[in-house]
């Protein structure tokens, strides 16, 4: 028998506990419903045909609750309930959050594994947000920053793009171009060698002084604390002075304009003072001349290029038009001078300087990458531990489900307990990455600016990472949870944990791949950076002084003062060169005699140096000797010291004579096409007609650029054209004691050229250092994923020791050892992390591979590496999994029995 | 059967013209709908509700309970002079269509 009020009634209830319909809205409807009902019966038709007619008409409870919602807010609104509305949402969310909050406090060990590991996940990750926004930031306090470009010079032939460019660059563009602005040209004198700065009695050697175009501060902000910028670099010898080097010569920053400084002999007058450049700039100087002082500032030709040259683009140009520009204006200047090679004259914006031309992306990218990672160990073990202790809620779930609770409340709970963790845990992260700034500051080698951390697009990145990592950690807990039947749940059967084994299998294994690589990484990196800290570079670095020469006095000083140490039984010797080994980076082209004139030069590498440095360096000569001694030598017991006279201290008067002596490497003479024998006596020459000389030695290759770089000819030639000044000491001499000695003698010969030195394997391991940097930074990732993966094991292994312990206690009565409950627990880890780690080995051997692949002198790759880190991380997860396992073993099987 | 796109751009015009003049309750709306359509507009009653409650809260239309001739307590809707001014754009709209549309489909019969 139908009943019309019953099925309305039950009707009823169904809608009222849809989201988005009020008591009014179900009343409206209940009245339709009747009305409908009412006028079908009075057309005849039955009650029960009426009230299912009427109800197919009415639609699915899903679709009406659809179509209700998407009106709710607004009649919210419009009733002016939206803010007791959404107090009460607000109120709902309170109450998870208590909930939350009760649950966390019932296993607080559980909590305490999961706060960690999120913590430390998220500290990593903020580090890293900052230093990539410490990055992206590089150039941007430049006001104009994105209408700045560097023109920079393309060599189509030899494939070749080097930043520096010529002096008819910037007067061309200050001409021709329309799409241009202003244009200023920058010479760092400091990349050749440091120069000797005279204030009242004090020198200073200085490292960053450089000229440029008056119009440079029109180019760059660099705010000006004195002076003014219109007028401050126009005359010739004026020059403009950072704050911090006013300073450090006077002691104050006010005042200082109209004085004069000595710069390697020239005085210069003071006409501004700027205030620092911002650590983040790609330009960097202490001292900015004028580019008058030079006579290059009266040149304008294509044939050298040594300077650096910057368009400010005018309004409303794209650079992709000022390049057309300037490649018509180029095409026509060099035609018209009849410029035999062809060049072109690419633009870099300013802003791409520092991230993709200096190559500043990958580690960005590998920062970001680390960081991710650890982060996706620390949320598969909130995934882990929630899902593996599903079970124990299962009841509660069961519970709320009866009572009325639909899938979304049982979700949104689940949601609140990650966003709750995930907030609690961002806490402690903010602390952690407080204490950890000035760690990682050392780590990355640069100082952050922690301003940054409020910048809104940083709020909205952090924002974005902890709602992701919210969501995704609360996800699959959410799904399982929403699973439970209620009517399984509640009858008390022992429900085994939710979701499945095999999904958190993967997830252990997953976060064991993750260590396993990074431990894999971290391991070869290091032995790479010390194969090359050992690799023969076939010359010698130990107890080796390098001297900078700063100013032609100390120049001039370097004969006087070899003669004098060479007395000293605990120097072996000096020699001034061009650069140290390195760094050797002066091109040359061979020229053989019985070349047609017009050949290809073919380009090598050749350095100018005292006829000591074979010896000094300790090379291997595999044919003939070093270089004669100058003659009028004081016949020293080593190769040989300087002459008489400053410029005399080379055999030779000029380039043009043809008595020149060269001492090649191996590569030199292949190149060439003689054997190391063969060689000796040969004719030839580094520049063309000039300089032609005589093979004396061939040496043993050795490595004068990094190690990155294969080794390339290289010719030695006898020339003063040297920056350094290189000490060998006797094995074993007390070196501060030395040390005193040579700056006695440097002071009083040099008349006071400021003593300066450094050791050759210490500027040897500078070159190294953003591998060693990277090598540190993989360590401390491998060492915190390894954490964070290991607090999650030591979590799953409790509760996985803990829902055995019943088992445990019978196979204990029954006679197992410790031993065996042990391996019971652990074998299954053991698979797990096995597993995880086999799938590791492959990709990191392969990006280590490609790693290596960026250096000339690189170690084989050997198995152990891989092996040692898959046996470290199955030895460390077993230890881990055992130490709960022992303690369950260790449990009294009558109590665990016992209770229920 | 008229399709689901031109049906729900119909809707809104149609429930305005309807309650222009007198007041009426959701079911009588409803009817008057189903009669004119003869079937044609498909239309499922419960999504029809949270209709007029949305054009409620654009303004066009107000609600008022009331219980005439002892009657069970209905709910009726009337249009706003809001309502009134969008009937008549979407008459002149119509109207427009309508003028587009008509001498297209006689040259083309």
């Amino acid at each position: 028998m139908f009943a019309l009020e019953h099925a309305i009634a039950t009707w009823r209830q169904v809608m009222s506990r849809r989201k988005g319909l009020l008591p009014e809205d179900v009343d409206e409807l209940e009245q339709h419903v009747r009305d409908e009902v009412a006028a079908r019966v009075t057309a005849g038709e039955d009650v029960e045909r009426a009230y299912r007619a009427v109800m197919a008409a009415m639609g699915s409870p899903d679709d009406i609750e659809a179509a209700y919602s998407r009106v709710y807010w607004s009649k919210m609104q419009r009733k002016g309930r939206l803010a007791p509305t959404l107090i009460q949402e607000a109120l709902m969310i309170g109450h998870h959050a208590l909930l939350a909050l009760r649950n966390m406090r019932r296993s607080p060990g559980y909590t305490l594994i999961n706060l960690t590991g999120l913590a430390v996940g998220i500290a990593c990750c903020l580090l890293i947000l900052l230093f990539v926004a410490n990055e992206l930031s590089w150039d941007r306090y430049n006001e104009h920053a994105d209408r700045i470009v560097r023109v920079v010079m393309h060599i189509p032939d030899r494939g070749e793009t080097i930043e520096v460019t010529p002096t008819a660059i910037a007067p061309m563009a200050r001409r021709s171009l329309a799409s241009v602005e202003t244009v200023a040209r920058y010479y760092d004198i400091s990349r050749f060698r440091k120069v000797t700065v005279r204030v009242e009695d004090e020198a200073w050697q200085e490292a960053g002084f450089a000229y440029a175009d008056s119009t440079i501060f029109d180019v760059f902000t660099w705010p000006f604390l004195e002076g003014s910028p219109a007028t401050a670099l126009v005359r010739p010898r004026t020059l403009v002075l950072t704050e911090s080097t006013a300073r450090r010569y006077w002691g104050t920053a006010r005042g200082v304009t109209g004085r004069t400084v000595d710069v390697s002999g020239t005085e210069y007058e003071v006409t501004g003072v700027i205030e620092d450049i911002p650590a983040q700039s790609h330009l960097r100087f202490d001292l900015l001349a004028s580019f008058a002082s030079t006579h290059w500032a009266s040149q304008e030709i294509f044939g050298s290029a040594n300077f650096y040259t910057y368009l400010l683009i005018a309004d409303g140009w794209t650079v992709e038009r000022v390049q057309e520009e300037v490649d018509t204006v180029v095409e026509a200047a060099l035609k018209a001078g009849g410029f035999p090679v062809e060049i072109q004259f690419p633009l870099q914006p300013l802003t791409d300087i520092y991230l993709v031309h200096m190559g500043r992306m990958d580690q960005v990218l590998l920062f970001a990458g680390l960081a991710l990672l650890i982060l996706i160990v620390a949320s598969f073990n909130y995934v882990n531990l929630g899902t593996a202790r599903s079970a124990r809620r299962a009841r509660e779930v069961g519970v709320r489900k009866v009572l009325g609770a639909d899938n979304t409340g049982i979700a949104r709970q689940f949601f609140a307990e990650s966003a709750i963790m995930t907030l609690l845990a961002f806490g402690a992260g903010l602390a952690i990455m407080y204490a950890a700034l000035p760690s990682f500051e050392a780590l990355a080698g640069r100082p952050l600016g922690t301003d940054l951390l409020t910048s809104p697009r940083m709020l909205l990145w952090t924002a974005g990472i902890l709602a992701v990592v919210a969501l995704g950690a609360g996800f699959y807990p959410a799904l399982v949870m929403t699973r439970y039947e209620p009517a399984v749940t509640l009858k008390g059967a022992q429900s085994s944990p939710g979701g499945s084994a095999l999904f958190r299998d993967v997830l252990v294994s997953l976060q064991f791949g993750i260590t396993v690589f990074l431990l894999v990484s971290a391991t070869i990196v290091y032995l790479q950076m010390n194969h090359i800290r050992t690799v023969d570079t076939g010359y010698d670095r130990e107890q080796t002084l390098v001297v900078p020469l700063a100013d032609n006095a100390a120049r001039r000083a370097v004969p006087t003062l070899k003669d004098q140490w060479i007395q000293d039984s605990r120097i072996e010797g000096a020699s001034a060169m061009v650069a140290i080994p390195g760094n050797m980076r002066g091109g040359y082209g061979l020229l053989l005699p019985g070349m047609p004139p017009d050949a290809d030069i073919k380009p090598i590498y050749a350095s100018p140096v005292d006829p000591d440095a074979p010896a000094v360096l300790g090379l291997e000569f595999l044919a003939g000797t070093s270089f004669s001694p100058p003659a009028g030598s004081a016949g020293s017991s080593a190769a040989g010291s300087a002459g008489s006279s400053a410029t005399g201290s080379s055999p030779l008067a000029s380039p043009d004579s043809a008595a020149y002596e060269y001492v090649i490497n191996e590569a030199l003479a292949e190149l060439a096409g003689w054997s190391p024998e063969e060689a000796i006596g040969q004719r030839m020459s580094v520049s063309g007609t000039r300089r032609m000389g005589t093979v004396r030695g061939v040496v043993r290759d050795f490595n004068f650029l990094d190690l990155r770089q294969g080794i390339e000819p290289q010719a030695l030639f006898v020339e003063p054209e040297w920056n350094v000044l290189l000490v060998r000491l006797t094995p074993g001499a007390p070196i501060r004691d030395v040390l005193q000695n040579l700056e006695q003698s440097w002071t009083a010969t040099t008349q006071g050229s400021p003593w300066m030195y450094s050791f050759l394997d210490d500027e040897f391991n500078a070159f190294y250092e953003s591998e060693e940097r990277t090598g540190r930074i993989f360590l401390v990732a491998s060492l915190l994923a390894a954490f964070v993966a290991l607090l999650g094991l030591t979590g799953l292994a409790a509760f996985a020791a803990e829902q055995r312990i019943r088992e445990i206690g019978i196979r204990k009565v029954l006679g197992a050892s410790r031993g065996q409950i042990v391996l019971l627990l652990g074998r299954s880890t053991l698979g797990r992390v096995a597993a995880g780690a086999l799938l590791a080995l492959p990709v990191s051997a392969w990006a280590m591979h490609t790693w290596l692949g960026r250096f000339a002198y690189r170690m084989d790759l050997s198995v152990w590496p891989f092996a040692a880190a898959l046996a470290a991380s199955l030895l460390v997860a077993f230890a881990t999994v055992s130490l709960q396992a022992l303690r369950a073993a260790g449990s009294d099987p009558a109590e665990t029995l016992r209770a229920s | 059967m008229i399709s689901r796109a031109l049906a729900t751009a119909t809707l809104r015009p149609m429930v305005l013209a309807l309650l222009d003049g007198r007041p009426e309750y959701g079911y009588q709306i409803i009817s008057r709908i189903r009669k004119l359509s003869e079937g044609q507009l498909d239309w499922t009653t419960g999504t029809l509700y949270p209709f007029l409650h949305g054009l409620e809260n654009e303004g066009l239309v107000e609600s008022f309970w009331q219980s005439v001739d002892n009657a069970p307590r209905r709910k009726y809707y009337r249009l706003t002079p809001a309502g009134e001014r969008a009937l008549e754009a979407e008459r002149a709209q119509w109207m427009e269509v309508h003028a587009m549309l008509a001498p297209l489909f006689a040259a083309a019969r």
